[in-house]
């Protein structure tokens, strides 16, 4: 166990590693000086220069990349040019919705999702598998912002039940902080649960064919017992893999809800960011976000192996 | 042909592709009003007889926009996966066919490429290039070259032990026969019902993208697009808000359903798992 969970730290920080040289590398070879970006195509070569010289555009690649390493490194994550404040203390005041929304969404797709999977699984051939994977069908093929924006329309221009948008604190009292995500959670839950449900069900499915299920089943084990102790407990492994996959799409689909529902969490900053062309902070999140993807995946990584002691890192 | 017509997925999926298909083509001939014409006075009508979807804030025809904005999003559509299905089989085979070190080199690269979702990698491409169509379009093919790499590197490696290849190989085919004649006919169905997905990613990424404004630009149509400028005027119409989201969902299930059917009608084995 201890051996696999440093072959994955060691396999987590190579990852790493490869994501921060993209976010750089990308940002820097692809055409576009980001000091003109900043200017415009106005800017006298002077001012360009001084620019330039100022975020360290003049010096070599290597010792750019490092230097903004070393800084993300120790809490540094640079400057942000439009809000004119460290990208860190940024990323910290946005965190909060972003974060909650990404729990909430999450638990709120696993609630869902799993057990109508094993329902559609369990019943298999039935109306109720195929309503199952119907919903689950659309729900996959609808988009959350739409979701969204229905929602919008519904619960807050018509009804007046819910807010349109922004968002309240949980330190300013639980039921406001409900009401202001309770939509936007919801919209990205959906379609998160209707690939769950899917993926549970097929998973479910291929226990189901083992033979140690026909042999719990001929020894004349009641059906509900099969099912619980020998389905569920091996169908789980690969759920869980699943759920760890869903976090970068989970992620992804943030920020465009965040931008739906006006709420101030890192998925609107960065939108905001790309309008004022304030490279720094764009890096800076996209770091951020992937590293948390990352992280998730690694913590799901380390459950599997402590779920299914057969797993053995090669 | 039997087996095509008889799988409902296939068969449902097939006939909402073509509607939106022939409804892409019908665009460059015929579309009610100019799709981009400003009817000022027609603003925000809802459904009628002059407007069958009604009209936008600008007074334009939505249905003559949503048959524009299918040719822009199965633009998006096969240009990405063309991205991603060029050097995905590039990579995903040399990988597979040398082994050892290059195989580790490529995949450790494409895995760190998977875990960037496409709006991630949209968001960080368009703050450089901009935003617009061409964009998107490389953002999306740049995530969809991992998908088909890991894939084609799989079914590549199951492939080469198979006795069929191990016989060519014993009968002295040249590699490149083995690989061309042998090999990729048994793993050109796993990529043609993977190829179906990632279409349906890529409607969904080009919609979101051009929601969030980095995407295709205005006044061109973009079911995205129109849903971004419908929801500022969601007090006074909610239609515009409403028919580009059905055309995504329809054509995104569509597309799902035919990949489904194909899947099933390729590995009989699988079909009654239902989608991974």
């Amino acid at each position: 166990m201890t051996h696999y969970i440093i072959r994955r730290l060691l396999s987590f920080t190579l990852v790493l590693i490869g994501v921060s040289i993209i976010i750089f590398f990308v940002l820097r070879i692809l055409p576009g000086d980001p000091a003109q970006i900043i200017l415009g195509t106005q800017a006298t070569p002077e001012k360009l220069a001084h620019l330039r010289h100022l975020m360290g555009l003049d010096r070599p690649l290597i010792v750019q990349y490092f230097d903004w390493i070393g800084g993300v490194l120790r809490g540094d994550f640079g400057h942000s040019i439009s809000y004119d404040t460290s990208v860190a203390s940024l990323i910290a005041t946005r965190m909060e919705v972003t974060l909650f929304l990404t729990f909430f969404a999450m638990l709120l797709s696993i609630i869902i999702g799993i057990p109508l999977g094993i329902f559609a699984a369990t019943h298999q051939g039935t109306p109720g598998d195929y309503l199952v994977m119907l919903a689950s069908q659309i729900g996959i093929a609808i988009p959350a912002f739409w979701t969204g924006i229905l929602f919008i329309y519904f619960f807050a221009v018509k009804y007046h039940m819910l807010p349109a948008g922004g968002y309240v604190s949980i330190t300013k009292g639980l039921v406001p902080f409900i009401k202001s995500i309770i939509l936007p959670t919801l919209a990205i839950a959906i379609v998160r649960a209707s690939v769950l449900a899917r993926m549970s069900r097929s998973s479910v499915l291929e226990v189901m064919r083992e033979d140690y299920v026909r042999t719990a089943r001929s020894k004349g084990l009641e059906e509900k017992v099969v099912i619980y102790k020998h389905v569920l407990k091996n169908a789980f492994i690969p759920i869980l893999t699943v759920i760890g996959l869903q976090v970068g799409q989970l992620v992804a689909g943030e920020i465009i809800i965040e931008n739906v529902f006006y709420l101030p969490g890192l998925g609107q900053l960065v939108m905001r960011s790309i309008g004022q062309r304030d490279l720094p902070t764009v890096q800076a999140i996209v770091l951020f976000i992937a590293v948390l993807i990352i992280i998730i995946n690694l913590v799901v990584d380390i459950l599997y192996g402590y779920f299914d002691p057969r797993i053995k890192y090669e | 042909m039997k087996r095509y017509l008889k799988n409902k997925n296939f068969l449902i999926g097939i006939i909402i592709v073509s509607l939106i298909v022939i409804m892409a083509i019908v665009s460059f001939f015929y579309t009610p009003y100019d799709p981009n014409k400003m009817h000022i006075r027609d603003r925000l009508k809802p459904p009628s007889a002059k407007h069958l979807l009604g009209t936008d804030q600008y007074g334009r025809d939505i249905l003559s926009r949503i048959m524009k904005g299918a040719v822009n999003s199965i633009f998006v559509g096969i240009l990405s996966v063309g991205v991603g299905l060029l050097f995905g089989l590039f990579f995903g085979a040399i990988a597979a066919y040398f082994g050892g070190w290059k195989d580790e080199i490529i995949m450790r690269i494409m895995d760190v490429l998977y875990g960037f979702p496409p709006v991630l990698m949209a968001i960080l491409i368009t703050s450089i290039l901009g935003p617009g169509i061409r964009n998107s379009i490389l953002a999306i093919g740049i995530f969809n070259i991992p998908v088909f790499a890991r894939l084609t590197r799989g079914s590549f490696l199951s492939t080469k032990e198979r006795d069929f290849v191990q016989a060519a190989r014993a009968l002295g085919d040249k590699e490149s026969v083995i690989i061309l004649k042998h090999i990729f006919p048994n793993i050109i169905s796993p990529i043609i019902v993977q190829s179906a997905t990632q279409f349906a990613v890529a409607i969904l990424a080009e919609a979101a993208l051009s929601y969030l404004g980095l995407g295709t630009q205005p006044p061109n149509a973009s079911w995205g697009r129109m849903l971004k400028e419908a929801q500022t005027y969601m007090r006074l119409s909610p239609w515009p808000a409403i028919f580009p989201g059905l055309a995504i969902g329809f054509a995104v299930l569509g597309v799902n359903m035919l990949g489904d059917g194909l899947r099933d009608i390729f590995d009989p084995k699988l079909s009654h798992l239902g989608r991974k």
